[in-house]
């Protein structure tokens, strides 16, 4: 025993030598780690709060690329880059940015965009066409979003803008670029031709996928390019530095063509988990941040007190709270009059009294989208909806299996009251299912087994245009995937992830299932929509969509159920803030901060 | 067989965990339902623009590792680089290598955890021989039920009482977030009592245990200031099990705490941690486990080399039987 000892190292010190020497060590640790404390909390933490400095709540940012799905991409385009246009005030036009004016030809499909001399990255280096057309190039190849090696995908945002060849570019049906409608033409002109007519076109560029990259930076510093202090930017602001899960910092980009209108010396953004939300107000009061999104709750307060009150703003109307029919291998949802009575019977205004700011949701089209008109929107009944329901073989929900919202959300309050509609005014049995969203993502799109039957919780935002909320948001094309029936379904499913089809083929064979199984009314709102599209005349077209859009309503493959604001929290001294409905919320650059 | 040979036994222990970690890891991502292009997709502003095209997202991250590489060749791929400490780009910080990550937060988690763990110690030590010297008195009996209660709390409701306190009503910290030392002072406190108040159990106890060692008797028979007894002889041979304890703690808080970094806002490793499992993110979550059971064993030798050096006798034979829990 004795000699074993003697062979640990310090074992002919003594024990007090030993509780020294520890005690030494790590102090020793304890010192390099205060000398380095300031790498600690970053480096520019010790920089003075002056006047001109903003600091605002935000959810974590992942990755600053703007192409790549994130919420990062969100902060991007709220000034950090800039696109060729931007939105006017109000979120339904646009307005000059690094294009200052731009052509349309008469049939609306080709874009000739004249870009400013004078637009720079915060490197200095001029803003050409090219950096448009690589940056789209980027966007429409497959897998080219890599960024330090991972590549997740563009975002299928692109699509939507109709730009000719892209979809397919994307695809790989296309392999040719020059067969895209991208062109820049001379360092100051960029030519984007359509292969239809889109009235969205120009709100759609002002989407982050459509911002500018610094090119040369992300082909020579793929992996780095989006850290600081290699981050270069166009827009009025810069990033001067980004800690992880703690902030963003940024300054003026000292080169923006139009820097005499940035007011703000620095911004911080503060990267908030949305699990620590409910401390979200804490801070705020505290003067820790000067502008934070505000949950249900605390909105309530906010509403009750005299001074907070008045630094509450609402953007009303800005997502759709909905339903989405679920797969399943019981026959009871296949039938309309089923999901018809559960969408009449939703009691819509006792749901909206749940939480601030709510409005009965009675259409998937919003109510901001001009032209709208009550046409389009359901006229709840309960006795219709028990009438429904007795005709389609479950009188007063007898031998109708218990109806299901699945839930991936970490709040159930909103589906739960809609069980409680469905259980109150229908007698019929029902539950919600809140499950992990890893969970949700999985089970929403597979066939529910046995006597399963229900919809998915989801809620929707965007661009309040007849292009966006019938052509992109609950589609066509999900409308008839949505109407097949199950075991086409799962056909079409396993061609979608079938990995030895070439991409023209693939595409070919799910359109084929799709033209030959999804509903017929489905497949009109495609035929409708697409005749839209190319529809010159304005009264006409908008006439179009409104057609689809009824139809697509009468199917209740998707029940509209909410129509939800936002609320921010906004310091008084914060001034020029111009609140959009729109999933970037405002923009950086006409803020500026007074007494 | 001597300490060298000691050490190399518990290496090969310590790869062979590490292996067995990984392995485990790594299958039950795979059963996890969902995959982390869909997750993000549903979690990020995208679902503001309906769904087209997930397919050729899910396609494209899959091609991280090769096109239609199967999962055992992928789980090759990460732990071949593990071996030389490149666990590869995360999925959900793109622009950042897993291993770059861990440098980056390991030292905010370090650092909470060594001065929670410090100010641990500061307040158990008293309170135990506090409570042992009044054993079985009210004093005795109250001390140890704050202790119960301070043991019982989890720590983010301490966060978030003190956020309460400090923060929305006294206004004199801030409520969060990582910018000078005073974002410090909140999670230490709450992340330390809890700790504290397992130490403080342990100093009770084992202070009862050795001041009714005979040396401490002979040591007041021959006249000691009882003061000098107590601080000199009993109090230090009563902390030496301490060790066994304050180590795993330091692991423990070392590694990160979910809670209390989302709350305060602090970009530590627990953070990281939660969010790779939470979205699925393959390298990120791999690299961290990984990581967090390598902190944990190395500890826990420590720990028994330590305890070893301060307690000849626990160095039996082969020197590894105690494991230091």
């Amino acid at each position: 025993m004795a000699k074993r000892a003697s062979s640990v190292p310090l074992a002919g010190q003594t024990r007090r030598d030993f509780l020294r020497l520890s005690g030494l060590t790590l102090a020793a640790i304890g010192g390099s780690w205060s000398l380095t404390g300031c790498g600690l909390f970053g480096d520019d933490s010790k920089a003075a709060d002056g006047q001109s400095t903003l600091k605002i709540d935000y959810v974590p940012v992942e990755v600053l690329d703007p192409q790549v799905i994130t919420n990062g991409m969100w902060i991007l385009s709220r000034g950090i880059s800039e696109g060729l246009v931007t939105q006017n005030e109000k979120g339904d036009g646009v307005l000059p940015a690094v294009a200052s004016e731009w052509k349309v030809s008469d049939d609306h499909l080709t874009y000739t965009f004249t870009l400013r001399d004078n637009a720079q990255w915060s490197d200095g280096k001029p803003v050409v066409a090219q950096d448009f057309e690589r940056t789209y190039k980027r966007l429409f190849t497959p897998a080219a979003t890599s960024a330090g090696g991972t590549t997740l995908g563009a975002n299928s945002y692109q699509v939507s803008t109709g730009i000719k060849g892209g979809k397919d570019f994307l695809a790989g049906v296309l392999t040719d670029w020059s067969k895209v409608g991208v062109k820049a033409t001379g360092d100051h002109e960029l030519v984007l031709t359509l292969s239809n007519p889109n009235p969205d076109f120009l709100l759609a560029l002002t989407h982050p996928a459509m911002l500018p990259l610094p090119m040369d930076l992300v082909e020579s510093k793929p992996k780095d390019w989006q850290n600081p202090p290699n981050y270069v930017s166009n827009g009025p602001y810069t990033v001067i530095e980004w800690v992880q899960n703690s902030k963003l910092i940024l300054v003026p980009n000292e080169k923006y063509w139009d820097r005499g209108n940035v007011k703000l010396g620095r911004i911080q953004v503060n990267l908030v988990e949305p699990s620590a939300a409910a401390t979200a107000t804490v801070a705020y009061e505290n003067g820790e941040t000067d502008l934070v999104q505000l949950a249900g709750p605390d909105v309530l307060r906010f509403q009750k007190d005299a001074n907070l009150s008045k630094e509450l703003e609402q953007t009303e109307n800005y997502s759709i709270l909905y339903l989405a029919k679920l797969r399943s291998q019981h026959p009871a949802m296949e039938d309309v009059r089923v999901r018809k009575a559960l969408s009449l019977a939703l009691d819509r205004k006792t749901l909206a009294g749940v939480q601030p700011g709510q409005e009965p949701g009675v259409s998937l089209v919003t109510s901001r989208t001009g032209g709208w008109d009550e046409s389009l929107g359901i006229k709840e009944d309960v006795a219709e909806a028990k009438r429904l329901l007795a005709e389609a073989g479950y009188p007063n929900g007898q031998g109708l299996p218990p109806v299901r919202i699945l839930v991936g959300v970490p709040d159930t309050t909103l589906a739960d009251a809609m069980v409680d509609s469905w259980t109150k005014q229908l007698g019929i049995k029902a539950s919600v299912d809140h499950v992990e969203s890893g969970v949700y993502t999985e089970r929403r799109w597979q066939v529910q087994k046995g006597n399963y039957i229900g919809f998915y919780y989801g809620t929707f935002a965007g661009l309040p245009t007849w292009p966006t909320m019938v052509g992109s948001l609950w589609s066509p094309k999900n409308v008839q995937e949505i109407s097949l029936p199950s075991d086409q379904w799962q056909k079409y499913q396993s061609v979608q992830e079938n990995k030895n089809l070439k991409p023209a083929d693939k595409t070919a064979q799910l359109d084929a299932i799709l033209a030959g199984h999804a509903s017929k009314p489905a497949l009109e709102i495609g035929a409708l929509v697409d005749q839209a599209n190319t529809e010159p005349d304005d009264a006409k077209r908008m006439e179009l969509y409104k057609q689809a859009a009824k139809l697509r309503e009468e199917q209740y493959l998707y029940l509209p159920v909410l129509w939800l604001s936002l609320f921010h929290a906004v310091k008084p001294k914060v001034k020029g803030l111009q609140l959009r409905a729109y999933p970037d919320y405002f923009y950086l650059k006409p803020l500026s901060v007074g007494s | 067989m001597g300490l060298a040979g000691y050490l190399g036994k518990r290496a090969v222990r310590l790869v062979l965990s590490l292996i067995a970690v990984s392995m485990l890891t790594f299958t039950l991502l795979q059963l996890a339902p969902g995959n982390f292009a869909d997750l993000q997709r549903v979690n990020s502003g995208a679902t503001n623009f309906g769904g087209v095209g997930t397919e050729s997202m899910v396609g494209e991250l899959e091609s991280r590792y090769g096109a239609d590489v199967p999962v055992w060749k992928q789980y090759l791929i990460f732990m071949k680089g593990a071996v030389v400490w490149d666990f590869g780009p995360s999925y959900k910080y793109a622009s950042r290598n897993v291993q770059d990550i861990i440098a980056e937060a390991f030292p905010v988690s370090a650092t909470l955890a060594l001065l929670a763990v410090l100010l641990a110690l500061l307040i158990a030590v008293p309170i135990g021989v506090f409570a042992a010297l009044r054993q079985n008195t009210k004093t005795d009996h109250a001390t140890m039920f704050a202790v119960t209660l301070g043991h019982a709390l989890p720590s983010y409701l301490t966060a978030a009482f003190m956020i309460l306190l400090f923060s929305a009503t006294l206004k004199l910290l801030p409520s969060g977030g990582w910018n000078g030392p005073e974002d410090l002072i909140l999670p230490v406190l709450a992340l330390s009592l809890g700790p504290a108040a397992v130490l403080a159990r342990y100093v009770r106890s084992s202070m009862l245990e050795t001041l009714r060692e005979e040396y401490v008797t002979a040591a007041l028979a021959k006249g000691g200031p009882r003061r000098t007894v107590i601080i000199r002889h009993a109090l230090r041979n009563s902390l030496i099990p301490l060790v066994t304890v304050a180590g795993p703690l330091l692991a423990a808080l070392m590694t990160g705490t979910v809670f209390v970094e989302a709350l305060l806002r602090i970009p530590g490793l627990g953070l990281y941690f939660a969010n790779a499992a939470a979205s699925r993110d393959m390298p990120l979550l791999m690299g961290t486990a990984m990581f967090f059971a390598l902190i944990l064993m190395v500890t826990n030798l420590v720990v028994d080399l330590i305890y070893g050096l301060l307690d000849p006798r626990i160095r039996t034979v082969g020197g590894g039987s105690h494991d230091g829990h």
